[in-house]
């Protein structure tokens, strides 16, 4: 990474210019050298960050070495600084001094969209809990040896402000229902083995009062099948389908998310769902050797309540 | 199991077996929000995206909080967009080729108004076709009646008898159907020259529950509580939702309200009547049954809301939902696979129908033999369509969900009069349609959702 001879990724001519892009306003107290402290820190971390995942794959000296390894560091680098959200960026900065009028104007601005956005991700109740709960991490009431430490230290500028709170928002809130979930078998204790138990037994008894000895198998060699083809995805068609099925977004959410159109997404849908259950019909018919009627069964089966890991339960051995 | 069965079971494969990694993901390796945030504005660069996306397609926890964003995201997309629609207008950059489009959509609506205002109202239309009986006196235009029967039209081939015979044979159903379109017309003529007086004088809603049983009201009432007794007429056949349509209009009019024979002018000919109870008995046992239970039966109507609760439970649907939208997901699909809704919508080309599906429409156009399947932009359930011809379908659902397609493949969401539950829509065309709340209030439109007005 390229650095003027002060060892600096940022000069203050340019933190100038990306202030006065911002439109801080004077009463922030924001310093072209505090800004400029600023975005040293979210250059080091993009390119740190770039650099780190460059020289796993590939474990060769890939900046600076030549100059015009340098010169394209340093184009890549004013593109990352023109990219960025500056105005926010600045408020942020200002944020995390204390400033009261940026503070003040963060309040004014961005509380309304923090509720709003809290109750569209915790629901009505607990969306303005989940949002009041981030101002005192937000101003930094949390102190690291001696030091105010901020949330807002954490913003780089590379999303607009409404977003990252969006993130922060969206990551406490799964944090907490992962705690939640952690934490349930724990408290249920001997009801939660009962119930795997009853599960168990009821599963067994399924299984012997099946009128199709075969249906276990069939439903175990469909899920495999099913599982094959579902590792076998690109990345984003896989992320599509977790999104539609698990996370049950819809169709404008999804394209929201994967920059998509929405009717992209549901063309992109169907194909993917058309092509596995082409994968895992060949797969039933040429590997597991079943017949047509015998896929159909599978078919039939499966439109039941999978109560739990058919292939887990039924693997050899068990 | 047939082709469609096939899809169903596939998509509920898919989505338990996509949720089975629900717990995965440790969080140790996850992005920071910072970097989930440049991800969600396309901010990452296509190195990063790509290698993110790797990530989250197998994380469910950065996938849990990408979609916890998009949902937070949502509202706030929209308005930026209306704000950036204002901002282009107004921009002194396009106030002059604004100005000129304006003066050349005033001309052209000029023109319009002119071309069109002398077309007939759509009641006229549906009793002018071929197989629509002569039209007696005039009627008024307002009357529910006459709208109901204009809307009735599409509605005579939605009944699911139809339905099931379409998927043997389509051409005893084509001939079943233009019975049927005869009896609807017959009906509604009965029912018009019945009402004529009656609706003449009517200035109050359709459906009260509170009001006074006059004779009149009682006999709206039935109607509307019909109506609704269509959706939830699944527990005695899927296909009575349909005809109750068709048939509510006779039975709540002449027979199930012997108050409203004896006060109204009794104009309809008898022969019209004998000949729609021939057609009804023809068409379902269980309509007539469903029908001699709501005119005898006292009026104890549950709210349809009342009833998927029961079928939630019912289907054993107790399977851990992540998010709420799941939820309603697995209702609708409860809701169909109990027939508490009718999912076939059926069109006017007897080889065209329509199958509602959880978050989807179906499509076939050769009986049922092949599906296409049209993933819809909505959370809420569908409850129920109309489709006046092969292309054009509008459809309703909870929330205020109301969509159209006018070319059979693009699905447009209308902004509803109210945000209330529907449960039925009566389709003319594409500008053209009634829908019905489930409090009974119904509201029509005549350009295609812009505005609405309340339907006596």
């Amino acid at each position: 990474m390229p650095s003027n001879p002060a060892g600096q990724f940022v000069s203050i001519e340019v933190a100038r210019g990306l202030l006065q892009k911002g439109a801080a306003p004077a009463e922030w107290n924001l310093t072209a050298e505090r800004f400029r402290l600023a975005l040293e820190r979210s250059v080091a971390h993009r390119f740190t960050n770039a650099a780190s995942h460059l020289s796993a794959g590939a474990s060769s000296n890939t900046h600076s070495d030549t100059p015009s390894h340098a010169s394209q560091d340093a184009r890549a680098i004013h593109a990352y600084l023109d990219s960025l959200h500056a105005a926010d960026f600045a408020l942020a900065c200002a944020c995390s001094d204390g400033n009261a009028a940026a503070w003040d104007f963060f309040m004014a601005r961005f509380r309304p969209e923090l509720y709003r956005a809290g109750r569209a991700i915790a629901g009505e109740s607990a969306g303005r809990d989940l949002a009041d709960s981030l101002y005192a991490e937000l101003y930094g009431l949390r102190e690291v040896a001696g030091q105010r430490k901020s949330l807002f230290d954490y913003f780089l500028g590379r999303s607009k402000l409404t977003t990252w709170l969006y993130a922060i928002l969206a990551q406490r809130h799964v944090d907490a229902i992962r705690r939640a979930r952690r934490t349930e078998p724990l408290e249920e204790g001997e009801a939660g083995e009962h119930a795997y138990a009853a599960q168990q037994s009821s599963l067994a008894n399924s299984a012997a009062s099946s009128p199709d000895p075969e249906r276990n198998r069939f439903l175990a060699i469909l899920q495999a099948a099913l599982t094959a083809a579902l590792d076998a995805l690109e990345a984003r068609d896989r992320l599509r389908l977790a999104y539609y099925y698990v996370e049950g977004l819809t169709l404008a959410e999804i394209g929201r998310l994967v920059g998509e159109h929405e009717a992209t997404v549901s063309r992109k849908l169907e194909r993917t769902r058309r092509e596995i259950r082409k994968q895992v019909e060949g797969a039933l018919r040429q590997e597991k050797k079943l017949s047509a009627a015998q896929l159909q069964l599978c078919y039939e089966y499966a439109r039941e309540e999978w109560p739990f890991d058919l292939t887990r339960v039924l693997s050899p051995g068990e | 199991m047939a082709p469609r069965e096939e899809d169903k079971a596939m998509a509920g494969l898919l989505r338990r077996s996509l949720a089975q990694d629900a717990g995965s993901g440790s969080g140790e390796d996850c992005p920071a929000p910072e970097i989930l945030a440049a991800y969600f504005d396309r901010a990452l660069d296509a190195q990063e995206t790509s290698r993110y996306e790797l990530h989250f397609s197998r994380c469910s926890t950065c996938r849990e909080q990408l979609a916890a964003m998009a949902r937070a995201g949502g509202v706030d997309v929209a308005e930026k967009k209306t704000v950036g629609a204002w901002d282009w207008l107004t921009g002194p950059r396009w106030l002059m080729p604004a100005a000129a489009m304006m003066v050349a959509l005033l001309v052209f609506a000029g023109i319009a108004w002119r071309i069109w205002r002398p077309v007939a109202p759509v009641n006229q239309i549906a009793m002018s076709r071929p197989d629509a009986l002569p039209s007696p006196n005039s009627e008024p235009p307002a009357n529910p009646a006459s709208r109901e029967s204009s809307a009735s039209s599409p509605d005579v081939v939605r009944r699911p008898e139809n339905a099931r015979a379409l998927e043997v044979a389509p051409s005893v159903a084509t001939s079943a159907s233009r019975a049927m379109s005869r009896v609807s017309h017959s009906n509604i003529a009965s029912r018009r020259d019945e009402l004529s007086s009656a609706d003449a004088a009517s200035a109050q809603p359709p459906v009260e529950q509170t009001a006074p049983p006059q004779p009149q009201t009682m006999a709206r009432q039935q109607n509307s509580e019909m109506v609704r007794g269509g959706m939830r007429a699944g527990s005695a056949s899927a296909a009575a939702a349909a005809p109750v349509t068709t048939a509510d209009e006779t039975a709540s009019v002449s027979s199930a309200a012997p108050a409203l024979d004896t006060t109204v002018s009794p104009a309809a000919p008898p022969t019209k009547k004998s000949e729609a109870r021939s057609m009804e008995s023809d068409t379902s046992a269980a309509v007539q049954a469903y029908e001699a239970k709501e005119s005898n039966a006292p009026k104890t109507k549950l709210p349809v809301t009342a009833v998927p609760a029961q079928s939630v439970s019912a289907a054993n649907l107790t399977v851990s939902q992540t998010t709420e939208v799941a939820a309603l997901a697995k209702l609708q699909e409860a809701q169909v696979s109990s027939n508490l809704i009718n999912p076939q919508i059926l069109t006017p080309d007897p080889k065209i129908f329509w199958l509602i599906e959880p978050g989807a429409i179906g499509r076939s156009e050769d009986g049922g033999a092949s599906w296409k399947t049209e993933y819809l932009n909505v959370r809420a359930p569908i409850l129920a369509g109309a489709a006046p011809t092969v292309k054009i379908c509008w459809l309703v659902g909870t929330n205020g969900t109301i969509l159209r397609t006018t070319n059979g493949t693009h699905w447009k969401t209308i902004s509803p009069p109210a945000e209330t539950d529907f449960v039925r829509v009566e389709a003319a065309d594409t500008l053209t349609a009634t829908v019905t709340a489930m409090d009974g209030r119904r509201f029509s439109t005549s350009d295609g959702g812009k505005h609405w007005i309340i339907a006596k």
